[in-house]
């Protein structure tokens, strides 16, 4: 069955080692949103999964991909 | 904010042990079990995770022991002497005292860590498909209630009794609670899709 999986986990480590806290805080979202969003426990909104790109300045399919 | 697995063992033992010495000098009560209830799921809850939500799933732990032990408690006496009216009443009053006391110290404790923070988009999903759950069991047991009143199949006594009846109504609804927060641990521990 398809999901969606996320390369969030790489790209905060590009972003030289982005804490998920300075991401949920960047988003508007909690902590524990980013760490279920990481373990693809949570599939996010299209606000907060564009939101998310925009932190990492690439486009959305870069950091979501539906597989 | 999350408690690391060893905070949460150690919270937990400590929790047990208090109220296993306070069970072996001063006996059973509803205060005791509560406190052992809850140090038992923080333990377990130390080796089954690596970290627990503070914000969220602890008041949630803590409302659900206090459902469970509190009202069951109460649902014991209430169908266990029907005809005891003035005991169920002040029986009911004091679990609602309680349960209050127990949610203010529970948040009181939130608060104090600093671990609040406004729900996200996520815990409103959870909260949703939560009470989803929550609504389905109240139907569920409404209709089961309903069904058997007209049919006198099994609670013939609660026919001609508004106060078991009441109380009936009462159980389905924190059954329906019950449902409620334990769908939404579990959401929180196994995760929402969604869809």
């Amino acid at each position: 069955m398809a999901s969606i999986t996320n390369q969030v986990p790489r790209l905060r480590f590009e972003a030289d080692g982005m804490s998920q806290q300075a991401l949920a805080d960047a988003v508007g979202v909690t902590r524990q949103t980013i760490i279920a969003i990481e373990k693809n426990k949570y599939s996010p909104s299209l606000e907060v999964a564009f939101k998310i790109a925009q932190v990492f300045e690439c486009r959305l399919e870069q950091v979501f991909a539906y597989e | 904010m999350v408690a690391n697995k060893n905070l949460l063992r150690w919270v937990g033992a400590s929790f047990v042990l208090v109220n296993l010495v306070m069970l072996a000098v001063w006996g059973w009560g509803t205060l005791f079990l509560l406190g052992l209830g809850f140090g038992g799921v923080v333990c377990a809850a130390g080796w089954w995770a690596d970290d627990i939500d503070f914000t969220n799933e602890f008041p949630l732990l803590v409302s659900l022991i206090a459902v469970l032990t509190i009202f069951g408690r109460y649902f014991y006496f209430v169908f266990t002497n029907p005809d005891d009216l003035a005991g169920g009443l002040s029986r009911f009053v004091s679990a609602i005292i309680f349960m209050i006391v127990i949610e203010v110290i529970a948040h009181s404790l939130v608060a104090a860590q600093n671990a609040t923070a406004d729900a996200d988009e996520r815990d409103k999903s959870i909260e949703r498909a939560a009470s989803r759950w929550g609504y389905i069991v109240l139907v569920a047991g409404v209709w089961v209630l309903i069904a058997q009143l007209v049919s006198r199949v099994v609670l013939e006594q609660a026919m001609y009794s508004g106060y078991l009846l009441a109380n009936l109504l009462f159980l389905i609804f924190i059954v329906a609670e019950l449902a409620n927060i334990v769908a939404r641990l579990l959401y929180y521990r196994l995760g929402l899709s969604r869809g």
